[in-house]
């Protein structure tokens, strides 16, 4: 029976012992289900035995005396006895074979008795065949075994010593029992059908089931999980909201404290509470070093912001390490010759010749951890151990950063590559810094395929030290050293040219009075013709009217903005050049400011050395420079 | 609990081994057997017609085994009806009302075709054909000589194929049976104080 099921598709074992525990669980309930109603309708027909002989028979009869007849005592006490086990058992042992072969038996006693107090009439005798069909409920075929066993051996040895009782003739053919079992037997075939496939019913109900369940399991399972998913991402969200507004804490703090410096002392000015000319240089000084800080703390926030955006996109070329390293040293040796620190550079074996990193990045990674070195060192020195890593799966440029500066507090450690999270707060007042390097270095060391990992002792001082995937290194030139210049660094020799401004004619298309002031107080110093105009659409129109050498043109303005006014202009014909001047330093912007028709880009805040080298160079290249202006005179 | 379960279970078998031996013997044993005059005796009450066989049926009115021989007895007419002249002759004892055997089986016994019910008074019949229990038959034939005397039911009781039936139906179709005597099964007609000297 149970191979049947095996035709279906196939299940889990474990789904196969689970169906097969639900199907005894349910053949039990139909065992002890069956077991009980035999157990009543026991009692039902020893009752009705006991009314139908009364009914009956009540009475024997020998001549005008009687007495009660035997069926009633037959129906009472034989009755009783053949009740009596099965309803016991059905009530102690409901579900076990001994019970439902006991009862068995009684069902079909129980016919025997109440075909004879009812006298033997053929109808009586449809008891025996539905009492089969009743024994059937159990959809245990071998229930009928011991009930037809009993018709038969009853028919059997009636026929073979009272004939006439069972075959109502005095002398039998041998025949004639297999003949009257032969018809209970036939009705057993129909009947053991159905108990199987009530059983083959029950079997599928049970893999359903077993199935059922499973796929419950299942899905319960995957709440669970996705639950717990669902749970760990709310923490993370909540947690990024909590880091969000800390950042944001952070940002108002650390803007706020240079604008204080900027406000409080342009205050001083404006008010004139200047005692000396040196005063007003300090108080100048203050301002520039706030507004200077101001500038690195948000180019750091918006590099970090565009790293955390996943916008940070690398671009892996083929670059010499070693260069790299002599172009940081270029920058950061005069800073170190300020403190009188020593600045060197070991290489340790081979060196290759290029390797596949983003330079500019492996630049500004270099920068950060090495000019971290030199701020946070007094005295001493700042040596940079560079090496080619071949121990992993992937070479890997290897390089450690070792200061004998302040050290980090153990404790601090940890926390290091935090934003905003600096030793302690004091070293932001003695050191300065935006707290965010070394947050935007890891995030440049992951990016480039390595790590970044620091050893401190307070006091003695600090090893950082960070790997970047060089890429295959199969067919590179190995140098045995770098050349003399990659240990000491480029000599960084201040530009002696000076060059002059074209006389020029410019139009300045900027929304914001304080800078279009400030521009034009600069240019107007070099010597340029400036017009200004409020926004794109009075700059159309001004530009239109009037000829030019150049557009200063601020992107973000109201009514129309540099885009569209750039685009308008180019639509009219207009071939000037037009510089962009805009807020938004992110990458991508100045393509998009290119897209619109400008043919250069300046980001705020304008750096006037670079304003006056790009408007000359833009006006020159442009063919209308007039008669030229020494810059560097203009300025002074 | 599974000696104690298997104790309960011979016992039970026992009582019900005993039950249906008990059932199986009452139901089979036979009451006494007639001793009827082999020639039909001359009595007024019974009517002979010489172109037909006389069956004569002594009951019990209240027998209740002699249901199943009034309702065999109906059988037998519905095949043999123009065959036979019928007689269900009830015992009517001294010292019984009327109405004591005008019983429900009188009723069933007259409402056959072709049957005559004669109520036998003091049972005087009875002694005459030398009947001692319920349901027991005489058939004599034409010339008046009896061919058949014993029961029409296989048990006491029971309705169903008997060979009393078979051969009574037999003798008056075929004019020939194997069997000329069966067993009757009913309640006994008279008590022992009552037995007459036929019987005995």
């Amino acid at each position: 029976m149970i191979d049947d099921l095996h035709d279906e598709r196939p299940i889990g074992r474990s789904t196969e012992d689970r169906s097969k525990a639900l199907f005894y669980q349910h053949q039990q309930q139909v065992f002890r289900r069956t077991d009980r109603m035999f157990a009543v309708l026991m009692g039902l027909q020893w009752l009705g035995a006991i009314a139908a002989a009364y009914w009956i028979s009540p009475l024997t009869w020998e001549g005008t005396a009687s007495r009660v007849h035997s069926h009633v005592w037959l129906a009472i006490i034989f009755g009783g006895a053949l009740a009596s086990l099965p309803m016991f058992l059905a009530w102690r042992y409901p579900g076990k074979t001994a019970t439902r072969h006991v009862i068995a038996a009684a069902q079909v006693l129980f016919s025997a008795l109440l075909i004879h107090v009812m006298g033997g009439r053929i109808e009586t005798h449809f008891h025996v065949f539905g009492s089969l069909a009743f024994l059937a409920m159990y959809r245990d075929w071998r229930v009928l075994i011991p009930a037809t066993a009993i018709v038969a051996i009853d028919h059997f040895v009636r026929g073979m010593f009272w004939p006439q009782s069972v075959f109502g003739v005095l002398v039998a053919s041998p025949w004639r029992p297999l003949e009257h079992a032969a018809w209970v037997i036939f009705e057993d075939v129909f009947l053991i059908l159905s108990c199987r496939a009530g059983t083959l019913e029950m079997w599928n109900v049970a893999k359903k089931t077993a199935e059922l369940e499973r796929t419950n399991q299942t899905i319960e399972r995957i709440i669970a999980e996705r639950t717990t998913q669902l749970e760990v991402a709310v923490r993370i969200a909540e947690g990024a909201n909590r880091a969000k507004s800390e950042f944001l804490a952070n940002m108002s703090h650390e803007i706020r404290t240079p604008l204080n410096g900027i406000l409080g002392f342009a205050d001083l000015l404006a008010k004139g509470f200047v005692q000396s000319e040196t005063d007003r240089q300090e108080y100048l000084h203050h301002i520039q070093t706030s507004g200077r800080h101001l500038l690195t703390l948000i180019n750091d926030i918006l590099d970090l912001s565009k790293i955390e955006a996943g916008q940070l996109t690398l671009e892996r070329v083929t670059c010499s390490p070693h260069e790299i390293i002599s172009e940081v040293f270029s920058v950061l040796r005069v800073e170190a010759q300020t403190k009188g620190l020593s600045l060197t550079c070991n290489w340790s074996g081979a060196v290759p010749k290029t390797i596949v990193t983003d330079p500019v990045r492996l630049r500004q990674l270099l920068m950060n951890v090495a000019g971290n070195a030199i701020k946070f060192t007094g005295e001493g020195s700042i040596r940079v151990d560079a090496k080619l890593d071949q121990s992993g799966q992937e070479p890997l440029l290897l390089i450690k950063v070792v200061d004998t500066g302040i050290g980090i507090p153990p404790d601090k450690l940890e926390n290091i590559f935090d934003p905003f999270v600096q030793s302690d707060s004091s070293v932001t007042r003695r050191f300065g810094g935006t707290g965010l390097g070394l947050t935007i270095s890891r995030r440049i060391v992951t990016a480039l395929g390595g790590d970044i990992t620091v050893d401190s002792e307070l006091g003695v001082g600090t090893t950082f030290t960070f790997t970047a995937a060089t890429g295959s290194l199969s067919g590179i030139e190995m140098l045995a050293a770098p050349p003399t210049d990659a240990l000491t660094g480029k000599s960084v020799v201040p530009s002696a040219d000076k060059w002059t401004m074209p006389s020029a004619k410019v139009l300045l298309v900027e929304d914001g009075a304080i800078n279009r002031k400030l521009i034009v107080a600069v240019l107007s110093k070099a010597g340029i013709d400036m017009t200004t105009a409020e926004d794109g659409q009075l700059g159309v129109e001004r530009a239109l009217q009037e000829d030019f050498d150049l557009i200063l043109m601020d992107m973000q303005m109201p009514i129309m903005d540099g885009y569209a006014a750039t685009s308008r202009l180019r639509q009219e014909g207009l071939t000037i050049p037009i510089i962009a001047l805009t807020a938004h330093a992110m990458k991508g912007d100045e393509a998009k400011c290119k897209a619109a028709g400008c043919t250069g880009y300046l980001a705020k805040p304008i750096d006037m050395d670079g304003l006056l080298e790009t408007v000359a160079e833009a006006v020159t290249q442009h063919g209308n420079g007039r008669a030229g202006t020494l810059v560097q005179e203009c300025l002074t | 609990m599974f000696a104690k379960s298997h104790l309960f279970v011979f016992v039970w078998v026992i009582l019900v081994g005993a039950g249906v031996h008990f059932m199986g013997r009452y139901s089979l044993t036979p009451g006494t057997a007639a001793n009827p005059p082999q020639n039909w005796p001359e009595v007024d009450e019974l009517p002979v017609r010489l172109e037909s066989a006389t069956l004569v049926m002594f009951a019990h009115p209240r027998c209740p085994c002699t249901r199943a021989s009034v309702g065999e007895l109906a059988r037998i007419m519905s095949r043999c009806q123009d065959l036979v002249s019928a007689y269900v002759v009830f015992m009517r004892y001294d010292g019984t009302s009327e109405d004591w055997a005008r019983t429900d089986l009188w009723e069933q016994a007259a409402s056959i075709p072709g049957v005559q019910v004669i109520a036998d008074e003091a049972g005087q019949l009875a002694r005459q054909f030398a009947v001692s229990t319920s349901g027991d038959t005489v058939v004599y034939g034409t010339n008046g000589r009896l061919i058949f005397h014993g029961g029409v039911t296989p048990s006491r009781g029971h309705f169903g194929d008997n060979a009393g039936h078979s051969a009574i139906v037999s003798l008056l179709t075929r004019g020939v049976s194997k069997e000329t005597q069966t067993a009757v099964f009913g309640c006994p007609l008279w008590n022992g104080l009552e037995l007459p000297e036929e019987t005995k």
